[in-house]
């Protein structure tokens, strides 16, 4: 099918089945919002999600502007999940402990590693194939 | 603390080079941007930085650097929790570290932060290795959880008025096959290589799931009411979306996209108007344009 020549009309047909969905799609669209508006409330109000990380909470920093919507506290959230398909992010990067200092065993966080994670991940991959049941060929040389 | 040699101010510049500097703190006291800030070595620290009791200042100061790390780490596992599962920690922590020293974060925010880590492991991958459908998963997850951070964290339509059915309406027939679409700002197409987003899901819900079956995998992902969303799309959807987000016609779209969809046109007509509607409910474009 082409948009062009002979097919013309046949594309004016299509153009017209898309413009009639996009109408009903949107006054659709628009009695959803009429819904949500009365029963919900911004998310950014009651959410758990938070902002990500150290530097995101501005609101405690110089001029107290805060940039970070809905960031009540920098580190409550842990991912969740919503119902159905969706997906909530929801989870905030700070983590459950904001400041606790996790020094202890991360003196790897300092030592340049040589390339050998990828094979690692090879190995990983070998562990979950065979508890699957499911074959695999040989790891590339 | 600090030395009275030296002004707060500077102190501050050199800590801060000192503590994110990827190798650590004795690179970092030797690192450029350190010492145009203090020259010093490891060997005279001590002028800048007063030893403990038990710890030198070089132990002092480490406990900052790996603090620093240890929270960038904590946020990358925050971020791609589904690629954690897959690999386990310790050997995610192995990739995010690599990452984190190929792509030191550049940025105030750390939303920022994993927005590289998927290239990375692309970049690190070896080449031959994606045959067997791991690497090219553990890639396709991290892009997947990269993007949908990017769709809740990026702007969105919450609270703007979108297409109406009355500003639709009154397109002139003539004119609509020219008219744009413009894209919501959180509208996103992923295509992936195994359908990850059901491992994701999977999970998510504490369940165990296997490693999914290559198979190409089209997303349409989007935000709506501050949800991300995910829809499952074929390649007909694909091209035609792909084509309006680019700017294209609704006549160059559709016609691009008629190239999949087979000779039945009733049925692609109805196609059309069934996935419109759906598109237009949930909101992925926010406005149209009439050319002059």
């Amino acid at each position: 099918m082409q948009p062009s020549g002979p097919n013309r009309r046949d594309f004016t047909k299509l153009a017209a089945a898309a413009l009639g969905g996009l109408v009903a799609g949107a006054s659709a669209g628009a009695d959803d919002k009429k819904d949500d508006k009365k029963e919900k409330k911004n998310p950014l109000l009651s959410d758990k999600h938070v902002c990500k990380g150290l530097n995101t909470c501005k609101g405690k920093g110089k001029g107290e502007k805060n940039d970070c919507a809905g960031m009540g506290a920098c580190a409550t959230a842990k991912a969740h999940t919503c119902g159905g398909d969706n997906e909530c992010r929801g989870q905030g990067g700070c983590g459950d402990k904001p400041g606790e200092n996790e020094c202890k065993g991360m003196g790897k966080c300092h030592v340049p590693l040589e390339a050998k994670t990828w094979p690692k991940a090879r190995k990983r991959f070998e562990e979950l194939m065979t508890k699957d049941g499911k074959k695999f060929g040989a790891a590339p040389k | 603390m600090a030395s009275a040699d030296h002004p707060l101010d500077r102190i501050q510049r050199w800590m801060q080079a000192v503590m994110t500097h990827p190798t650590g703190v004795e690179g970092g006291i030797d690192s450029d941007e350190a010492r145009q800030e203090i020259d010093v070595g490891l060997g005279e620290l001590e002028r800048v930085l007063t030893r403990s009791r038990s710890l030198s200042a070089a132990d002092r100061l480490g406990v900052y650097c790996g603090a620093y790390y240890a929270r960038l780490l904590e946020c990358l596992r925050e971020e791609f929790p589904t690629v954690v599962h897959a690999l386990e920690r310790e050997l995610f922590d192995e990739f995010a570290v690599g990452y984190l020293q190929s792509y030191p974060s550049p940025s105030y925010t750390l939303n920022d932060l994993g927005a590289n880590f998927p290239r990375y492991l692309a970049e690190t991958c070896p080449a031959d290795e994606d045959e067997t459908g791991w690497a090219a998963f553990l890639i396709d997850l991290a892009t997947l959880e990269r993007t949908y951070s990017e769709v809740f964290d990026g702007p969105g339509v919450e609270g703007r008025e979108l297409l109406t059915p009355e500003r639709l309406s009154s397109i002139p027939p003539g004119q609509w096959p020219d008219a744009r679409l413009v894209p919501a700002p959180d509208l996103r197409l992923l295509e992936l290589r195994s359908p990850v987003h059901e491992y994701t899901r999977a999970v998510r819900r504490e369940e165990n799931p296997s490693i999914p079956t290559p198979a190409e995998t089209l997303l349409a992902i989007h935000r709506r009411e501050y949800v991300v969303r995910r829809h499952l799309i074929n390649r007909t959807q694909h091209t035609l979306l792909n084509g309006l987000i680019a700017g294209d016609t609704v006549e160059n779209a559709i016609g691009q996209s008629a190239e999949h969809a087979g000779d039945d046109l009733d049925a692609f007509a109805a196609d059309l108007h069934g996935w419109f509607q759906t598109w237009a409910a949930e909101g992925f474009f926010q406005a149209v344009v009439l050319s002059d």
